[in-house]
């Protein structure tokens, strides 16, 4: 993993590489915090830029006082649960999408109207419907989650190359065979990659669902330090935000890997 | 004069167009052909002539156009596990092994009805060997050669044990050693050895005239654009047939006598 990192900071660049990957990717953030700490320094008001310090102070106190690992887990498990509501109704949805006209003419003109409409624009009317609690950002999430995903498995299963369903079809395997065991394994890959940007998009749509309408959570968390004025505390939040939404999309390219033997490789040729 | 049998497939005046009714690309004219029981049959012509579109159309992926197709007497409508495809491409499943891929069609198809599981273990581990993939078993097609993976592609319809086997190009991306190996172990599986009766019936496209004459009882010379029925050369080169028939003159006779019928077509085509 830590070997692909450092492929992607690397870029394209042809040079060969003098410093391990590991030296690089502390090089980098050795140089933000540097950064970070003389641009909070040249901040009179330290409430507006906290510095690296302070917020590690902070962090270490949100640990201790355990409101770090209480929140997050709450975050993540909204996250868990949203993605799979999503993916049991996106991936068949998806599925029949891409093998059938019928549902794909019934589908379109709603999915494309609904999609362009981020989630976060319906927490006024989620606070209505489902109150402060699990309810509003779960439905967030879930309508977050869902387009890539049912977009991703239909696109999937359109692309199956259509010599191995040729194949299939000469070797005389029935119709639910062939979805099983030809159409699902073919499209994988890409339902694969649909399930990171939803996990993605849908890890983005909690904070901001946890910000107005959850009593707990990061995003609530957040809100509510600043309302308490303690910035570090939000900022260690932020980090927290991102340092788990990177570590769910390397979960998930583990596990595509895991899953896809065969495909991961195939890149690498 | 032998009796001649009921054809096993017989095709009458097929006509496949491609595309749109005005700017309709006609790939095959007119083409009636009786294609025996137990006979290996080969197609040869120039590139253009369509015999990948033939033997699609056999292989139920294609309807004709116009024309009639039919098997034991009833008409192709669609693909069907009693005949049996390998493609040019090859069309393996990049998911499964080696040993998946071939034994795919044991594993889903009505090729493995009736079969234990040991049987069907059996079974590929035997065609396996026959295509000289051993030790590969685990190995995914990305990571085999061209070369191997055609060998797949040929395990893969040898163990499905189709009554008609649809080659497209089966050897064509083998070296030629290994090539001139695989069409002995070809004509050993398709039953050379056996009387007519208990032979599988092989319909074999090549570009290759010399594999054409070595391995089929009869070679279509199809001509290009459209694709029509040139001649259908009979090949009486004694069976079984081995390294003797390669050095035979008549073997060499045949040969330059269906490159005289294509020479012409195919200088075109490659001068264009």
């Amino acid at each position: 993993m830590m070997a692909s990192f450092g492929g992607a900071l690397a870029g394209g660049s042809a040079a060969p590489r003098r410093w391990p990957a590991w030296a690089i990717y502390l090089r980098t953030m050795g140089l933000f915090c540097l950064l970070w700490y003389v641009m909070s320094w040249l901040t009179p008001n330290k409430l507006l830029l906290p510095s690296p310090i302070d917020v590690a102070s902070a962090m270490r106190d949100r640990i201790e006082d355990g409101e770090l690992i209480a929140n997050a887990t709450v975050s993540l498990t909204r996250l868990l649960i949203s993605v799979s509501i999503a993916s049991l109704i996106a991936i068949p949805l998806g599925l029949a999408m891409g093998t059938s006209r019928l549902f794909e003419d019934l589908l379109e003109w709603p999915v494309e109207l609904l999609r362009p409409i981020a989630g976060i624009a319906w927490i006024p009317l989620a606070l209505f419907m489902f109150g402060i609690g699990n309810g509003l950002p779960i439905f967030i999430m879930v309508y977050t989650a869902f387009f890539p995903l049912l977009l991703g498995t239909a696109a999937g299963v359109r692309n199956v190359d259509r010599r191995l369903i040729a194949a299939a079809k000469t070797m005389g395997v029935p119709r639910g065979t062939l979805m099983r065991h030809v159409i699902v394994p073919a499209a994988l890959p890409s339902i694969m990659t649909s399930a990171r940007l939803a996990v993605a998009a849908s890890w983005t749509a909690v904070v901001a669902a946890e910000l107005v309408g959850a009593p707990s959570g990061l995003g609530y968390a957040i809100e509510y330090y600043r309302s308490m004025l303690d910035t570090p505390s939000v900022m260690t939040f932020i980090i927290v935000i991102g340092v788990l939404g990177f570590l769910c999309d390397t979960a998930l390219r583990s596990l595509s890997a895991a899953l896809m033997p065969w495909a991961l490789s195939e890149k690498k040729r | 004069m032998t009796l001649q049998p009921a054809p096993k497939i017989k095709l009458a005046h097929v006509r496949k167009e491609f595309g749109g009714t005005p700017a309709a690309i006609v790939a095959v004219e007119s083409l009636s052909l009786d294609i025996r029981p137990g006979e290996f049959l080969a197609i040869v012509g120039p590139s253009g002539c369509g015999k990948t579109t033939v033997l699609n159309m056999l292989a139920g992926l294609e309807p004709v156009t116009s024309g009639t197709m039919t098997m034991d007497g009833k008409a192709i409508s669609g693909p069907g596990a009693e005949r049996g495809v390998m493609f040019q491409d090859y069309a393996l499943f990049p998911w499964k092994t080696v040993a998946g891929n071939i034994g795919f069609g044991l594993e889903h198809g009505p090729a493995g009805h009736g079969l234990s599981r040991a049987e069907r273990d059996a079974r590929v581990a035997r065609v396996i060997d026959l295509v000289g993939l051993k030790g590969s078993e685990t190995k995914y097609p990305h990571q085999l050669s061209g070369g191997m993976r055609q060998r797949v592609a040929l395990a893969r319809l040898v163990a499905n044990e189709p009554e008609i086997l649809l080659m497209d190009e089966p050897l064509a991306a083998l070296d030629a050693q290994t090539r001139i190996i695989l069409q002995d172990e070809l004509l050993r599986i398709w039953g050379q050895d056996k009387p007519t009766s208990e032979r599988r019936t092989v319909v074999y496209i090549t570009h290759s005239i010399d594999e054409a004459v070595f391995l089929a009882d009869r070679v279509v010379v199809l001509s290009s654009h459209p694709g029509r029925l040139k001649r259908i050369v009979d090949v009486d080169l004694a069976r079984p047939r081995n390294d003797e028939t390669r050095k035979s003159r008549s073997f060499s006779e045949l040969s330059q006598t269906i490159w005289e019928l294509i020479r012409e077509e195919a200088y075109r085509a490659t001068m264009q």
